[in-house]
């Protein structure tokens, strides 16, 4: 083909698209979603080359382990700078840069990639769960901590805690990066980070496999953690279990590695991020000291000292505001309220129970109801027998870790989610089972692999079908949020009728993410905070709102008919607990309503009222 | 209350015509309504839900005769004995066979529509309409900056409903006349005036503190104080305004002409038609009447 032609074509081609892109009436990506994903993945960017440099730059490793160090420094620096000076944008910022400054200065990203076919899994799996980062956050746990904690830092500067804001009374490491990422890229920031977080993960549990176990077991390692339900939903969305499984795997190949000041930091940083990480880390330190040898205890001593000086901050933190320490539904005032009822997860809690529990929690998880409420692959019940007798002895430190792991996790609320920042140590112990079975034997766990897909992935397909089409732009953001969050019109009341440095308190509802203004109160668990409010309150449960400068009230439930607890998900309660434990305090928020306030609107369940 | 004279009245001939009262207890009409509208009067039926959250089924309060319909969709409203439903794009007046077609309109309402049964009035942010029922045109009252969730209502020429200037501002109560082309403001002040209602040439509204009643020719106004800002909606009927409030032990029904409904437990929601009063007790409806009839000693 000649010169000329082959320009012709190429401009008549350019103003084609040009053309289909500027007039077609609808674009491919609307202008409102593309700005919302460029800045969640500059955002994104900017803080994971931050991380890595902050990682280069503190220790000897490159790639994920200088990746999770990097994120759990900042973690805890970002935590400490917010508590002295306040949350600033501008000084997070200028953390970061810092952190981005010594990236370039060492450039160095060392990362060991698994063969082609299972990267081009993963990239699949990857790309599916950008959907969920790229769509706005519509998962309770989003809106009522993980993304709303952040946004109430950034909109109130400081971090708040105590009494009237118990979410934030917890360590926060993760929430100082997403409060990070969200102030500079919006919700999309966390969502990015947190996928980005759990793409080393997984590299990082692949080489870790192949090096500790045995060359081919990073393969069925990495798949049982992306053939199961409860790993998958979480990728695009900004948790904190999957940062501490991160922090947690670190960890355990430093104990393997007898590196212990490392294993200290990294369990540090894994406990910060979640409570449940502990047994995992347990278990770590347990691996450690055996292989050390009884008379290593001083030094196991000072090296869980160590950890615990990661963690202390926060509950120095909790203490200077009157709370117990450890953990801010402890030690509060109250003899009935509950904070976790360990028999609504499972199956059963009986001797039997918990003998068959790896059986119950493969077979009988249910993503839809208290059963677990999620999924795993049955993959890894399979390869439990060829685990235990033939890879335990040969892989004593793994198999040490993750049973005192697994054990600990038992003895808590059977809750899958709670399980995630020790499965990669379970998947790291599985997958030496799998190297030492017959051919035909792996093929059998490969055809039980599959059977698995269906019900773990299908229910993770229809979260990402319903985000896509907000992901992409073909609908509004907005109507999204309307659509998935019952109280989007109470929330949206809110914003435009109330001064923006009022406060609003929540009870009985969950999205505190969305609202621009102070939010006191809110929800976890079995709506904890609002019902410990009023059995601590009382009669002055308004009042002592209203003294706090509260005029307006967001409340779920407050209206004829409607409820915010169903006894048939309390099974383990008398009719009378129930009424004591649910009923009692809904009851009584709505006589305090009627008496001291007016109701000024109402939409489904939710309502906002006005403080008299 | 000399104010209260000069409104209309049930007439005498009527009274005379009417039973001995009775207070009647409304199972049929359904206990587990969570629209706090319902039960409800309107016009000579009382309309009620059972198992469903929108109407439907409707009791004649005078004959007693029982209809049973497809719960309305989502969008509904009512007045006067007409049930409006734009999900479904139809109205009624119920005891009817014949449905008419009602005109769909795009407006994202932000509050229940209404009715008086001729006309319709349509809420959502920023804009207030209203249309014939049976036509398709629809018209804007200019300056209308409806509040959400609370009703515009509308009786002949007039549309009352709460405007709220922006979003710091206190809401008050607007009215329009269609025949003059103009709105105005009945009660503007820094206290919030909600939920209001109209009949003829009386309206009706409240604040936290009392129930206004006001007459547009007259232009007297009678104001009841009380404790009344738990109120949902008000009821207006023949010049008399009814709402709930609380007393010392619990909530009860109060009418401008001098009815306070004291029974044991709370009597709310209170809607009247006529010389019948509809209140929810419990979770029962009562209905009470003729009131008309009743002697001071007689009246429950």
């Amino acid at each position: 083909m000649s010169n000329r032609p082959s320009i012709s074509i190429a401009w008549i081609t350019l103003v084609a698209a040009i053309s289909f892109f500027a007039l077609q009436p609808e674009p491919v990506v609307s202008p409102q979603a593309t700005t919302a994903g460029l800045k969640g993945i500059l955002s994104c960017l900017f803080w994971v080359l931050a991380c890595l440099g902050c990682g280069n730059w503190l220790c000897k490793d490159s790639g994920v382990a200088s990746f999770a160090f990097g994120a759990g420094v900042y973690g805890l620096v970002l935590g400490l700078v917010s508590m002295i000076f306040g949350v600033q944008l501008l000084l997070l910022t200028g953390a970061g840069v810092l952190g981005v400054g010594a990236f370039f200065l060492r450039p160095r990203v060392a990362i060991s990639w698994p063969p082609k076919a299972l990267l081009v899994l993963l990239s699949l799996v990857f790309l599916a769960a950008s959907l969920d980062a790229f769509s706005p956050p519509v998962d309770t746990d989003e809106i009522y901590q993980h993304l709303a904690l952040p946004q109430q830092f950034l909109l109130t500067g400081e971090l708040g805690g105590g009494m009237l804001q118990p979410d934030a009374s917890r360590p926060l490491p993760v929430h100082m990066l997403y409060t990070a990422t969200l102030g500079l890229g919006g919700f999309t920031g966390p969502k990015l980070f947190h996928l980005v977080l759990c793409g080393f993960l997984i590299l990082g549990l692949w080489e870790m496999a192949e090096r500790r176990v045995g060359k081919g077991a990073g393969i069925p390692a990495t798949l049982l953690l992306i053939g199961s339900y409860s790993f998958l939903r979480e990728m695009g969305l900004a948790y904190n279990n999957l940062p501490a499984a991160l922090w947690c795997l670190m960890a355990l190949d430093k104990a393997l590695s007898d590196q212990p000041k490392s294993m200290a930091l990294f369990s540090g940083m894994a406990l910060a991020a979640k409570y449940t990480a502990a047994p995992a880390i347990a278990g770590i330190y347990l691996a450690w000291w055996i292989h050390k040898g009884a008379r290593a205890l001083p030094q196991a001593l000072k090296w869980t000292a160590l950890a615990l000086c990661v963690v202390a901050p926060w509950w120095i933190h909790n203490l200077v505001v009157g709370l117990n320490p450890l953990f801010p539904y402890a030690g509060w005032a109250s003899e009935s309220t509950q904070f976790m009822m360990l028999e609504k997860y499972g199956v059963g809690r009986s001797s039997i129970d918990l003998l068959a529990l790896p059986w119950n929690m493969t077979v009988h998880a249910d993503p839809t109801s208290f059963v677990f409420l999620g999924r795993i692959n049955p993959a890894g019940l399979l390869l439990l027998p060829a685990g235990l007798l033939v890879a335990a002895p040969k892989h004593r430190g793994i198999w040490i870790a993750a049973s005192v792991a697994f054990v600990g996790w038992a003895m808590g609320p059977h809750w899958l989610r709670y399980l995630l920042p020790a499965a990669p140590l379970l998947a790291l112990a599985l997958s030496g089972g799998f190297l030492a079975i017959p051919r035909w034997t792996q093929w059998v766990i490969g055809v039980g692999f599959a059977m698995g897909i269906p019900s773990n992935a299908g229910p993770w397909a229809k979260q990402l079908t319903d985000a896509a089409p907000s992901a992409f732009g073909y609908t509004s953001r907005e109507s999204r949020l309307e659509e998935s969050i019952p109280a989007w019109k109470a929330v949206q009341w809110i914003n435009e009728n109330t001064a923006s440095k009022e406060p609003v308190a929540l009870f009985f509802a969950w999205p505190k993410a969305f609202i621009k203004r102070p939010v006191l109160l809110g929800s976890v668990e079995d709506h904890v905070p609002a019902r410990v409010h009023l059995e601590r309150h009382s009669t002055q449960s308004l009042a002592v709102l209203k003294k706090r400068g509260v005029k307006h009230l967001l409340v779920g439930g407050a209206c004829d008919g409607c409820k915010n607890f169903l006894k048939k998900s309390y099974p383990f309660l008398s009719d009378q607990e129930f009424q004591d434990q649910f009923r009692t305090p809904e009851h009584q928020l709505s006589a305090l309503l009627l008496n001291e306030a007016a109701k000024v609107f109402e939409s489904g369940k939710y309502s906002v009222w006005r403080l008299l | 209350m000399a104010i209260l004279s000069a409104l209309p009245t049930v007439a005498a001939e009527e009274q005379r015509a009417s039973p001995p009262p009775t207070v009647r207890s409304m199972p049929w009409l359904g206990n587990d309504c969570k629209d706090p509208r319902l039960p409800t009067l309107s016009g000579p039926w009382a309309i009620g839900c059972k198992g469903e959250s929108t109407p439907n089924r409707a009791q004649h309060i005078q004959s007693g005769q029982k209809l049973e319909f497809p719960a309305l969709g989502q969008h509904w409203g009512h007045g006067a004995g007409v049930l409006v439903d734009h999900s479904n794009r139809e109205f009624w007046k119920i005891g009817e066979e014949t449905r008419a077609k009602l005109y769909p309109f795009s407006s994202k309402t932000h509050a229940p529509l209404t009715s008086d049964g001729v006309r319709l009035v349509i809420s959502s942010q920023e804009k207030l309409e209203w249309m014939d029922l049976g036509n398709n045109q629809r018209f804007a009252v200019p300056k209308a900056n409806p509040a959400p969730w609370y009703t515009g209502t509308i009786s002949g020429d007039h549309i009352a409903w709460i405007q709220k200037e922006n979003a710091q501002s206190s809401e008050d109560v607007w009215l329009y006349s269609i025949q003059e082309k103009r709105s105005w403001a009945v009660a503007k002040s820094a206290e919030n005036e909600r939920h209001v209602a109209i009949e003829g040439d009386n309206v009706a509204w409240l604040t936290d503190t009392a129930v206004h009643l006001f007459n547009i020719q007259s232009q007297a106004h009678a104001v009841f104080p009380g404790r009344v800002h738990s109120n949902e909606n008000l009821s207006l009927s023949k010049g008399i305004v009814c709402w709930e409030a609380l007393e010392e032990e619990n909530i009860d029904a109060h009418c401008s002409d001098g009815l306070h409904l004291k029974r044991p437990g709370d009597q709310r929601h209170p809607s009247r038609w006529n010389e019948w009063l509809l209140v929810h007790e419990g979770n029962t409806a009562l209905l009470i009447g003729p009131l008309s009839t009743m002697s001071e000693k007689e009246k429950p």
